[in-house]
C-alpha cells in the first residue's frame, strides 16, 4: 500500500513538473515566435539618420522633442507635420489625426509608424501620455546620448520656475 | 493634527498585522499546547492572548466585541473577531485622515500639494487621494483589512456552528489569519518606508500643483477601490492557499471556503478591468478599448490566473482533485497582482501610464514580494507532492476539460506576462529600447486562445469523472450546425474578410451556440423534472446560471471586438458649423463650438447632432478642456451607443481653413463588447449574491 502510494506520488509530480515545463515552454515558445516579427525597436533621430534607408515596412518608434516653430498642417488640413529632434539630428514626422492632450511645440513625443521612401517618418499614432514636465523615459535617454540632456533640463526647471 | 493621527493609525496597523500573526501563528499555538499539558489550562492562554491584542492598541480604539464563542477544544484564541475589527478600524482611521488632508486642503503634505489643489472640486479632491502612490497602499492597507474581518467573520461563523472543530480545522484558522495579519504588516510596512503617504513639510506652499487632469474623472477614481478590493480577495485566497498547505488540508472543505472569495476577486478584478477599458475608450480620446500597455495587463493577468482558479477550484470542490495545482493558482494569482501594481508604479517601463508622472521609490514593495512569495513558493514545492489525489479521472471528463482550460488560461496569463516584461528585460540587458504591442499579442495569443474556446465550448456538458467521445458528438450537434451556420452566414455575406475576424466571430457563436443548445437542452429536454418549465429553470441551479451568463458574455465580448475591429469606419476632416458628416448609417451634424466654463476648466463644447435616416437620435458634446492650474488640455469624445454600433465623435483643434478637426468613427457592434462584459459581471454577482440570499432566507444552510 505504502509502496504503490509513494509511486503515485511520485508519477503525479512527474505530471505536475511535465505539465509546467511544457506550459513554459510552450509560453516561451509561442513568445519569441511573436517576437521575431512584432517587437517595435525605438530610434531616436540620430539612429534615424545613421541608419537610412531605412526599410519602409518595418513599423518603428521615434522619439524626442517637438523642435520649435515646426509644426504646420499641410494642404489637405488635416495632416500635420513637425520636426522631431535630438539635438543633433532632426526627422520630419507627418501625423493625420488629432494629436494628444500634451502635444506641445519643445515637449517630448515618442510616434510610431514607418519611414517612408523620402525620408518622411509617417506616424500612425503619436504618444505623449506623460506629465507636462515629465520626458519619456527613451526620450531622455536619447537626449542623454546626444549630449543636449543638461541644457534642456535646466530650461525646463526654469520653466517650471515661472 | 488629523494626518499624525492617520499616521500613527498606520504604524498600529503594523503592529496589530504584526500580533495577528503571532497570535494565531502555528508557533504560539504549539507553545499553547504545551503550556496547556502543562496544566496551566487553556482559559489563560486565551485571555493572555486577548489582553496582549487589546493592550497594545486600547489607546485608539475600544474593541467593542465580546468573545462569545466558549473555549475551543485547542487552544485558540478565542477573539477571533477582536484584532482583525481593530485593524480595519486603524485602517478606516487612517483613511480618513488622509481624505481629511484632501478636503481641507492640507497643503504641507507634499502627497496633498503634489496632486491637489484648492479649485480642485470635492469629489475629486477625495479622488486624488486614491491616486498617489501613498494613497493607493494605504487604500490597498486598508482593503486588506475589510477582506481579513470578512474572512475572520467567516471562519468564525463556520466554527460556532460546528462545535465539534477538528482540531487540523482551527489550526487551518488560525494559520491563514496569521498569515492575513503578516500580508498586512508587510502591506504597512511598504507603505510606511515607500511612500508614507503622512509625511509633513515645514513649509507649506501656497496652493497644490493641482489633480493631473487626465485623472480628474469619475471612472478613473472608481476604479481604485475596485481594484484594491480584488486584490485583497487575492490576497485572502493566497493565504488560505498557504494555510491549506502548511496542514494539509486541501479539500473539499477548502474548496468550500474558498469559494466565495475566489468570485469575488474575479468579479472585482473583471470590474476593474471593465472601467479601465471603457475609461480608455471615452475618456482620452484615445478611442480603443484595449491597448496591451502595463497598467491594462497588470489587471489582465491576475484576471485570467483568478479566472482558472475558479475552474479548478470547481473541480476541487466537487472531485477532490485538481489539489496542487489549485493551491499553485491561488499563490500565484496574488504573486501576479502584486508584481502588477509595482510594474504599475515602478517607472520601469516607459511612458505608458500616467501614474508615472513622480517618479516613485517602490523598492519596499518589490522586497517584500519576494520575500513573501519566496517563502510560499518554498512553501509549495516542500509540501505540494503530499497531496496526493485520492480519484483519477479520464481524459474525456469534466474535470480533465476544466483542467485543460485552466492551463491554457495560466499559458496565456505567462504569455502576457513575457510580453509586458520583456522590454524591461531586454533594455537592462543590451540597452535597446523596444515596444511589445497589440500584433505581438495577437500572433502570440492566437494559437492559445483558439483551442481554449474550443474547449469551452463543451466542457460544460461534459459528465464528471469519466465521459464518451460519441456522446458529446451527440449533445453537440446542435451547437455545431448552429456555429457552422454562422460562420457560413458571415463568410458569404462579407465575402472579402479576412480569416482572422472570421475564426473570432465563428468561435463566439460556437461558444454562444453550445452554451443556448445545453440551456435547451435542460430547459426542454428535461423528461425528469416535468412538473413545469420554471421548476426547470430553478432546477438550473445559480452556479449553472452565472457560468451559462459568464461564456455567453465572453461569446458576445469576443463577437463585438472582432467586429468592431474590422468594420471600423473613420473619419477625419475640417468641419465648418452646420456640415454634415457621414458616417456608417449615421449622419453627424456639426453645429459649432461654445466655450463654456467648467468647475476648475475652462471647455470648448462641441454640439452636433445625430441623425439616423433623417431623423435626430442624439445629441453628442465632445469637448476640449482646458485646466488653468497644470496648464494642459485634455480631450473628451463623446460617445453614443446605438443598436448596431457606436458613434465615437472627438474634436481637435481649428484648422488652417477656419474649419475644426473632428475625427468621427462608427465602431459596428460595439455595444456587444460592452454588453459581454455586463453579463460576465452580472454572472458572477449572481454566484455571489444567491449563496448570500440563501444563506440569510435558510438560516445558515449553504446554498447548492
Amino acid at each position: 500500500m505504502s509502496l504503490s502510494r509513494a509511486k503515485s506520488r511520485k508519477r503525479q509530480r512527474m505530471y505536475i513538473i511535465g505539465a509546467v515545463l511544457l506550459a513554459v515552454a510552450g509560453a516561451a515558445a509561442l513568445a519569441l515566435t511573436a517576437f521575431e516579427d512584432s517587437v517595435v525597436f525605438f530610434f531616436s533621430p540620430s539612429e534615424i539618420v545613421e541608419k537610412s534607408p531605412i526599410d519602409p515596412d518595418q513599423r518603428l518608434r521615434i522619439g524626442g522633442l517637438v523642435e520649435e516653430g515646426t509644426v504646420t498642417k499641410l494642404q489637405d488640413g488635416k495632416t500635420i507635420a513637425f520636426v522631431v529632434t535630438d539635438m543633433a539630428q532632426s526627422v520630419t514626422v507627418a501625423y493625420s489625426g488629432i494629436l494628444p492632450d500634451l502635444f506641445r511645440e519643445g515637449q517630448g513625443i515618442v510616434a510610431e509608424g514607418h519611414m517612408n521612401a523620402n525620408g518622411t517618418f509617417v506616424a500612425s499614432e503619436v504618444l505623449a501620455k506623460h506629465d507636462e514636465n515629465y520626458m519619456p523615459p527613451e526620450v531622455a535617454e536619447s537626449l542623454k546620448k546626444s549630449g543636449y540632456w543638461e541644457e534642456i533640463e535646466a530650461k525646463n526647471a526654469k520653466q517650471m520656475r515661472n | 493634527m488629523l494626518a499624525e493621527f492617520g499616521h500613527f493609525a498606520l504604524l498600529l496597523i503594523l503592529v496589530a498585522g504584526f500580533s495577528q500573526a503571532l497570535l494565531f501563528s502555528p508557533l504560539r499555538l504549539h507553545a499553547g499546547r504545551i503550556v496547556a499539558s502543562l496544566s496551566f489550562g487553556t482559559k489563560t492562554v486565551t485571555a493572555v492572548s486577548g489582553n496582549s491584542g487589546n493592550e497594545a492598541l486600547s489607546d485608539v480604539h475600544e474593541p467593542d466585541t465580546t468573545p462569545h464563542s466558549s473555549a475551543l477544544p485547542t487552544p485558540f484564541p478565542n477573539n477571533l473577531i477582536a484584532l482583525p475589527l481593530i485593524i480595519l478600524a486603524l485602517g478606516i482611521l487612517s483613511q480618513a485622515a488622509l481624505i481629511h488632508a484632501f478636503v481641507v486642503s492640507d497643503f504641507s503634505l507634499p502627497i496633498v500639494a503634489d496632486v491637489s489643489h484648492s479649485s480642485t472640486p470635492l469629489l475629486f479632491r477625495v479622488g486624488a487621494a486614491f491616486t498617489p502612490d501613498g494613497g493607493a497602499m494605504l487604500l490597498w492597507v486598508l482593503a486588506t483589512a475589510l477582506a481579513n474581518i470578512v474572512f475572520a467573520l467567516q471562519v468564525f461563523r463556520r466554527a460556532s456552528n460546528t462545535p465539534t472543530t477538528a482540531s487540523s480545522d482551527s489550526l487551518f484558522i488560525a494559520n491563514a489569519l496569521s498569515i492575513l495579519g503578516l500580508v498586512i504588516a508587510i502591506l504597512a510596512l511598504v507603505t510606511l518606508i515607500d511612500a508614507d503617504p503622512f509625511l509633513r513639510v515645514a513649509v507649506a506652499p501656497l496652493d497644490g500643483r493641482g489633480m493631473s487632469p487626465q485623472s480628474q474623472d469619475v471612472l478613473r477614481i472608481l476604479r481604485e477601490p475596485v481594484l484594491y478590493l480584488g486584490l485583497a480577495g487575492l490576497t485572502v485566497i493566497f493565504t488560505v492557499s498557504i494555510a491549506g498547505l502548511l496542514t494539509h488540508k486541501i479539500d473539499r472543505s477548502f474548496a468550500e471556503t474558498l469559494r466565495p472569495w475566489v468570485i469575488g476577486a474575479w468579479l472585482f478584478l473583471g470590474l476593474a478591468i471593465a472601467i479601465n477599458a471603457y475609461r480608455s475608450y471615452s475618456q482620452q480620446a484615445w478611442g480603443n478599448w484595449w491597448y496591451w500597455d502595463t497598467a491594462e495587463n497588470s489587471l489582465l493577468i491576475p484576471w485570467l490566473l483568478t479566472t482558472a482558479l475558479v475552474h479548478c477550484r470547481a473541480v476541487l470542490e466537487k472531485t477532490d482533485t485538481l489539489k496542487s495545482w489549485t493551491a499553485f493558482l491561488g499563490l500565484s494569482a496574488f504573486a501576479v497582482g502584486w508584481f502588477g501594481v509595482y510594474l504599475t508604479r515602478s517607472d520601469l517601463l516607459g511612458p505608458l501610464t500616467e501614474t508615472l508622472s513622480q517618479s516613485a521609490d517602490s523598492t519596499a514593495l518589490l522586497v517584500g514580494f519576494c520575500l513573501l512569495f519566496s517563502a510560499a513558493y518554498f512553501l509549495f514545492w516542500r509540501q505540494s507532492d503530499r497531496m496526493a489525489e485520492q480519484k483519477a479521472f479520464g481524459f474525456v471528463s469534466r474535470e480533465s476539460g476544466m483542467f485543460l482550460s485552466s492551463v491554457t488560461l495560466s499559458l496565456i496569463a505567462a504569455v502576457i506576462l513575457i510580453g509586458t516584461i520583456y522590454p524591461l528585460v531586454l533594455r537592462w540587458v543590451d540597452g535597446e529600447n523596444i515596444t511589445v504591442g497589440a500584433p505581438f499579442y495577437v500572433e502570440a495569443l492566437l494559437p492559445v486562445v483558439l483551442p481554449l474556446m474550443f474547449i469551452m465550448g463543451f466542457a460544460p456538458v461534459l459528465r464528471w469523472r469519466q465521459d464518451e467521445l460519441w456522446l458529446i458528438g451527440r449533445r453537440m450537434k446542435l451547437a455545431v450546425m448552429l456555429s457552422l451556420i454562422i460562420v457560413l452566414f458571415v463568410s458569404i455575406r462579407f465575402i472579402d474578410l479576412s480569416p482572422l475576424p472570421l475564426i473570432g466571430i465563428g468561435l463566439a457563436g460556437w461558444i454562444l451556440a453550445a452554451a443556448l443548445s445545453d440551456l435547451w437542452a435542460r430547459l426542454w429536454h428535461q423528461p425528469d423534472h416535468g412538473e413545469s418549465k420554471y421548476r426547470n429553470l430553478q432546477l438550473l441551479g445559480p452556479r449553472y446560471i452565472s457560468m451559462t451568463l459568464a461564456h455567453i458574455g465572453l461569446a458576445i465580448l469576443i463577437a463585438g471586438g472582432s467586429a468592431s475591429a474590422v468594420w471600423e469606419e473613420q473619419v477625419v476632416l475640417s468641419a465648418r458649423a452646420g456640415q454634415s458628416i457621414e458616417v456608417g448609417p449615421y449622419n453627424l451634424q456639426y453645429e459649432g463650438v461654445a466655450l463654456l466654463a467648467g468647475e476648475n476648466y475652462a471647455t470648448r463644447q462641441a454640439t452636433f447632432i445625430l441623425y439616423h435616416h433623417s431623423l435626430p437620435v442624439a445629441e453628442l458634446f465632445p469637448e476640449i478642456r482646458y485646466y488653468p492650474i497644470r496648464g494642459t488640455e485634455t480631450r473628451e469624445a463623446d460617445i453614443f451607443h446605438g443598436r448596431d454600433g457606436d458613434v465615437h465623435v472627438s474634436v481637435g483643434d481649428r484648422s488652417e481653413d477656419g474649419g475644426r478637426i473632428v475625427t468621427v468613427r462608427f465602431l459596428p457592434m460595439m455595444p456587444w463588447v460592452w454588453t459581454g462584459m455586463i453579463l460576465m459581471l452580472i454572472g458572477g454577482s449572481i454566484s455571489i449574491l444567491t449563496r448570500m440570499f440563501l444563506r440569510i432566507r435558510k438560516n445558515g444552510v449553504p446554498a447548492s
